[in-house]
């Protein structure tokens, strides 16, 4: 038993992150059909955002001098604010161009917010020590868990209710689910287009901030290419959860976190570096086998 | 005053223009139907008064407002609400929340949930199935949730593209019952997108032909159903009308 759990919350908190990242990118693409390849970018922003800009190897706390709760509210804030900033200012511009318009200015937005980061940090990672108390091991049935991990399932798991409830509950989330289905008729029936992005916008931002310290406490360092590898994963689970189906996007985050634990447990000592091979060999089985995604609800198709 | 007045309406999508100078009105209480073979610019003119394509010239009076540069949104909030082709309601959303959705444009919650209670009088098989998702609707029930939304909104005036499209006849018969009696009830003005000219004289009103994106024939939908004029400006038979 002891055994197992140390696997399963190591499955469980990096499926977490995958989590939170891929609903990050399906709220998007809910309202607005963009992939936005910068979300990576907004995670490192906000890892950064705790940092005074220097180019030295060490520097002094910016955000992270804070107590901690106001740490956590301003860094989803910078989050918010970051992805709030690029809709304003790149998006909203393009938004009756091409998908693949918009998926490239995301990309070129993304290397905008890297080289920003490179001005003012340079490009050696640089150590963070945020909330190291958190590191320090519990005990549960047996297994020592450190505290960290037991935490960033706490907080998805607190970030997935309080999203649940925000789209079934209120209007806000009414009008974001109808307008993720037929942005037009959601207009039609008097959505405001503008506030539903914005509101997707402030959200996903928000949750890139809610990685970031998830991330940054996990490793200890501050690295502009953080962001890259959680968003290349999370992009891979909208995808195989099914474009826009945001349970489909969390259930295939978790998934991925679980698969990518599973293989790292059980492939022979000697293949196991190229662990991702095998991710994605499964990924690519899934993808002939269900292309429109996993948990497609299926409902899409009128009955008469 | 006339609750619609289009004037010299031109628009069309991306080079290729649709509508090449349409006129129409629509009076409070009226009824006007839009006939006219494919391609002719029907949907597209219902499109292009709700907003959702940008007319190029002419104007658009919704309640004396020019609305012809505004969102679907803003004009939505101007009481035009329009019933696409396909009955588009939201198939991952309950009966219930498609409604509450388009209740969102009357002034007070109170205001809305009075509707709903109308709306599911007049439905009641609405009622019986709200919790569930609307995709899971029959055809003409899903028809019945895309009538009462626009109910829901308050509009005075309410467009529906091909109300009969894809739906059994019996049904359809139950779809004209029901807008007759939203007429007579609430008094709205209807503007119809209908292939079938026997529907429009069956139920009354004005009808217009469009043709090419122009409007061919215009005049009572009984008296014009009786002659052959609408067959003539139909088919495009230069100077038969």
């Amino acid at each position: 038993m002891a055994g197992l759990l140390q696997p399963l919350f190591d499955a469980v908190s990096l499926g977490s992150i995958y989590a939170l990242a891929a609903l990050g990118i399906a709220l998007i693409f809910g309202v607005m059909r963009l992939i936005n390849f910068a979300h990576g970018d907004y995670i490192a922003f906000c890892v950064f955002a705790l940092l005074i800009p220097s180019t030295e190897v060490v520097t002094g706390m910016l955000l992270g001098a804070l107590p901690s709760w106001l740490i956590v509210l301003s860094v989803l804030g910078v989050g918010a604010l970051l992805s709030i900033l690029s809709e304003v200012l790149v998006f909203r511009r393009l938004r009756s161009a091409n998908p693949a318009v918009m998926m490239i200015a995301s990309f070129a937005l993304g290397i905008v917010i890297q080289n920003v980061l490179l001005v003012s940090y340079s490009s050696r990672p640089k150590s963070v020590s945020l909330w190291p108390e958190l590191s320090l091991p519990v005990e549960m049935l047996g297994a020592r868990i450190p505290l960290l991990q037991l935490l960033t399932v706490l907080v998805t798991v607190a970030l997935l209710l309080g999203l649940v409830a925000f789209l079934k509950r209120t209007r806000f989330g009414l009008e974001m689910r109808a307008a993720a289905e037929n942005f037009t008729m959601a207009r039609m029936l008097g959505v405001r287009a503008n506030r539903i992005i914005l509101i997707a916008f402030g959200m996903s931002g928000a949750l890139a901030g809610a990685i970031a310290l998830v991330l940054v406490s996990q490793t200890g360092t501050a690295d502009i290419r953080m962001g890259l590898p959680v968003m290349l994963v999370a992009f891979v689970a909208t995808v195989i959860g099914g474009m826009g189906s945001l349970q489909g996007a969390v259930l295939a985050g978790f998934l991925l976190g679980a698969a990518s634990v599973m293989l790292q447990l059980l492939l022979p000592l000697d293949i196991r570096p190229f662990r991702d091979a095998f991710l994605y060999l499964a990924v690519i089985a899934c993808l002939i086998w269900r292309p429109d995604g996993l948990f497609r609800a299926g409902l899409s198709s009128e009955r008469v | 005053m006339s609750l619609l007045e289009v004037a010299g309406l031109i628009a069309g999508y991306g080079g290729a223009t649709v509508l090449r100078g349409i006129d129409l009105t629509v009076d409070e209480g009226e009824t006007l139907f839009i006939a006219g073979p494919n391609g002719a610019g029907k949907s597209t003119l219902l499109k292009t008064i709700a907003g959702v394509v940008r007319p190029t010239a002419g104007s658009i009076r919704l309640a004396g407002r020019e609305v012809a540069a505004m969102a679907p949104e803003a004009i939505a909030r101007l009481g035009f609400s329009l019933v696409p082709e396909g009955r588009d309601s939201f198939a991952g959303l309950t009966v219930e929340e498609n409604l509450t959705l388009a209740g969102g444009l009357r002034p007070s919650a109170i205001e809305a949930d009075a509707e709903l209670a109308v709306v599911y009088e007049l439905f009641p098989v609405l009622a019986e199935r709200r919790a569930i998702p609307a995709g899971l609707l029959s055809g003409g029930q899903q028809q019945m949730l895309v009538i009462g939304r626009a109910l829901m909104t308050g509009s005075r005036l309410v467009a529906i593209d091909e109300p009969s499209l894809g739906l059994a006849p019996n049904i359809v018969d139950q779809v004209y019952e029901n807008l007759a009696v939203l007429r007579e009830r609430e008094g709205l003005s209807l503007l119809i997108v209908e292939q079938s000219t026997v529907r429009a004289a069956m139920m009354g009103g004005r009808l217009v032909l469009l043709r090419n994106g122009e409007v061919a024939l215009s005049g009572d939908a009984v008296a014009l159903s009786q002659g052959t004029a609408l067959r003539d400006a139909y088919f495009g038979y230069e100077g038969a009308a």
